[in-house]
């Protein structure tokens, strides 16, 4: 599976658990903590929801590694059939590494040739890119609607010319701490009044014909919304929703900040007007109510009240509004840090490091099993067996290009000759010589391999219009060797020399020794030379 | 085009206009107070914002401060105004503006003498 894919992945399970747990505490916290923090706490769901860093050794993480470990064992098994049983270093590698069994028979088709598994592999490497491509177009779907709303209102929109209206506005903004200039303009097609515009605001009402009272208090609604700068938080967590589209949960939490949200900025509002003020802001919410039910579209702007049910739940806590005591600071405090160290262990996906290229002597020190992948095209490649515990490439940078990836365990290799012939100047591959698992493609290359004693491993070499060369010094003991070829004229006419101990039959020569822990399989797909020393 | 403009935006551009060029918004306020006009600040930023988007201003930023340079001449102003006026009261007719002026003494004296020498230098020029 592809990093990206993973990595939302891993952000959405956590972040699910987070809004899991806040939906679970909401009954008990609703009326008892400030709206405030219930409002903002969420943000730190959103942290978790948007940014892929987390500390080493997470929960997630933890459980991702175990996932794919077991994924690719399985992938291993069924898909590459000719894995077989190893170590390193005497030491056991992972478990599930561990349980590959020797399954392994030539007859099969080699992994991956079957286009239906190749069809699904593909998409599972390429599901991010449809994930980010719905996710791009819900998100621009959301800002064309807004934008279009906004461009509704501001076709039917005229500038409030009364000045003591705009003063009136003026006064209030400067008693919140509002210093911008907020626009204030009229639209009758408007149902309730809305701010719209991040940096330039604007606040349109539906008409001026309101008592002074209701003028007051949808301002003050408006202005505080303003300037709690909550038209940002709802882009924010539309941007999240959009990243997580297929997150059911994610969307629900984008309802409840939407409430939260107006419940916050009642209670700000009553916190600042004080208690005997509260009954006149009710009744200006129920008017604004009474204008209400024109439209539907509130996506991402701020409007004075967004229906019956949640209007009711706010008059409700607006009588019911006391000054938080202090006594529920202290859970305030411990809920918060609760869900900022839940948030942080739970953590998220971290993608394993690539290892930089190193120019020339390429080297790379291994702490886990060895599965090696090389394509080698044109030049030479010789592989040596050394008592290390690393890969090291020795190469000429003026005839090769050498290329070193480490991916979930596995390296992949590239050697790229730059000239059609480079004599006997081999890149020297050396690898630890308890042996390894080797695929390699060799095309218009050669392939040298002194395979080392005790050697367990598997190497699978498609070649084509290549060579191929082993030598032994234990005459092949404890191996299984078969060379096959895709078309019977390769097998016919490539020269293939091998000791007298070997089979040859029609379509296959083969050599079974002792164990057989040291598997070696030979496909030709081209005409290759094979030599066994 | 020339957008109409309300009464409050025109009181501030009279002001711009009659600085005769970049006025500050300190001075706009000053000379609004001085015509009893004691506006909200932000009320006049949010008027002479108005005003730029309709474009009968520009702002420049010189320091932290904004000074306003008119985009329409006052005189522009008042020659749309005045066809409007005309095409809206008069249907176009100016004949019928002129002698309501005159018919209704709304014309002093020397306004009297000054219009008449202005018809008379303008027909000498042809």
């Amino acid at each position: 599976m592809n990093n990206v894919f993973k990595i939302i992945l891993s952000l959405t399970i956590s972040g699910s658990f987070l809004i899991l747990f806040l939906f679970f505490c909401k009954p008990f916290i609703k009326s008892k903590l400030s709206r405030q923090w219930q409002y903002y706490v969420w943000l730190i769901v959103i942290a978790r929801l948007l940014l892929p860093f987390a500390p080493e050794g997470n929960l997630i993480d933890k459980t991702f590694e175990a996932i794919e470990t077991a994924y690719y064992g399985d992938e291993m098994q069924s898909v590459q059939s000719y894995q077989s049983d190893y170590d390193i270093g005497g030491a056991s590698i992972g478990e599930v590494a561990n349980n590959f069994t020797e399954s392994f028979v030539p007859e099969e088709n080699p992994p991956g040739h079957n286009p239906i598994q190749e069809a699904f592999w593909l998409l599972v490497e390429n599901i991010w890119l449809i994930w980010l491509d719905i996710a791009a177009i819900i998100l621009i779907r959301k800002i064309t609607i807004y934008r279009s709303f906004v461009r509704y209102v501001k076709a039917g929109m005229k500038p409030v010319s009364d000045i003591e209206l705009l003063d009136r506005v003026a006064v209030i903004g400067e008693q919140i701490d509002v210093s911008r200039a907020v626009e204030l303009c009229i639209n009758p097609l408007i149902s309730s009044p809305l701010l719209i515009g991040f940096f330039r605001p604007c606040i349109v009402i539906p008409s001026t014909n309101i008592s002074d009272r209701d003028f007051h208090y949808t301002i003050l609604h408006e202005l505080t919304h303003y300037r709690r700068r909550d038209m940002f938080y709802k882009w924010l967590v539309q941007i999240t929703i959009c990243l997580h589209w297929f997150n059911p949960l994610v969307h629900l939490m984008g309802r409840e900040i939407n409430k939260a949200c107006e419940f916050a900025c009642d209670e700000a509002i009553i916190t600042k007007l004080g208690s005997s003020n509260v009954q006149d802001y009710g009744k200006t919410l129920l008017e604004a109510m009474a204008l209400a039910g024109q439209y539907k579209e509130t996506l991402a702007s701020v409007t004075l009240s967004e229906n019956k049910k949640l209007l009711k739940e706010r008059l409700g806590a607006i009588v019911n509004f006391k000054n938080k005591s202090k006594l529920f600071l202290v859970p305030t405090l411990a809920l918060t840090l609760v869900l900022l160290v839940g948030a942080t262990s739970i953590g998220a996906y971290t993608p394993k490091q690539v290892n930089p290229l190193i120019p020339d002597n390429k080297s790379i020190t291994l702490d886990t099993d060895i599965t090696i992948t090389a394509e080698i095209n044109v030049g030479g490649i010789d592989i040596i067996p050394v008592s290390q515990d690393k890969i090291t490439a020795d190469f000429d940078a003026q005839y090769y290009d050498v290329e070193m990836i480490e991916e979930d365990g596995e390296w992949k290799i590239t050697v790229t000759g730059k000239k059609p012939r480079m004599g006997s100047n081999y890149v020297k591959l050396y690898i630890p010589d308890t042996g390894c698992n080797i695929t390699a493609n060799v095309l218009s290359g050669s392939l040298l391999y002194d395979l080392p004693q005790n050697c367990k491993g598997s190497l699978y070499i498609t070649a084509e219009n290549s060579s191929v060369k082993f030598s032994t010094t234990n005459q092949y003991e404890n191996c299984n060797i078969s060379v096959v070829a895709t078309n019977p004229y390769f097998m016919e006419y490539s020269h293939i020399s091998y000791p007298d101990y070997f089979t040859k039959t029609e379509d296959k020569v083969w050599y079974e020794n002792g164990t057989g822990t040291n598997e070696i399989d030979i496909v030709l797909t081209g005409f290759t030379n094979v030599d066994f020393e | 085009m020339i957008q109409p403009i309300s009464d409050a935006e025109l009181d501030i551009m009279k002001i711009v206009w009659a600085n005769n060029g970049p006025t500050l918004f300190a001075y706009i306020m000053d000379e609004l107070a001085l015509k009893e006009k004691t506006w909200q600040k932000n009320t006049v930023i949010t008027l002479l914002s108005r005003l730029m988007d309709k474009g009968f201003l520009k702002a420049k930023k010189t320091g932290r401060r904004n000074e306003y340079t008119p985009l329409v001449s006052e005189t522009e102003y008042q020659t749309t105004q005045t066809k409007d006026f005309l095409n809206k009261i008069y249907e176009g007719n100016a004949k019928g503006l002129i002698s309501n002026l005159i018919q209704s003494d709304l014309l002093a004296d020397d306004e009297y003498d000054a219009l008449k020498s202005l018809i008379e230098g303008g027909k000498r020029n042809e």
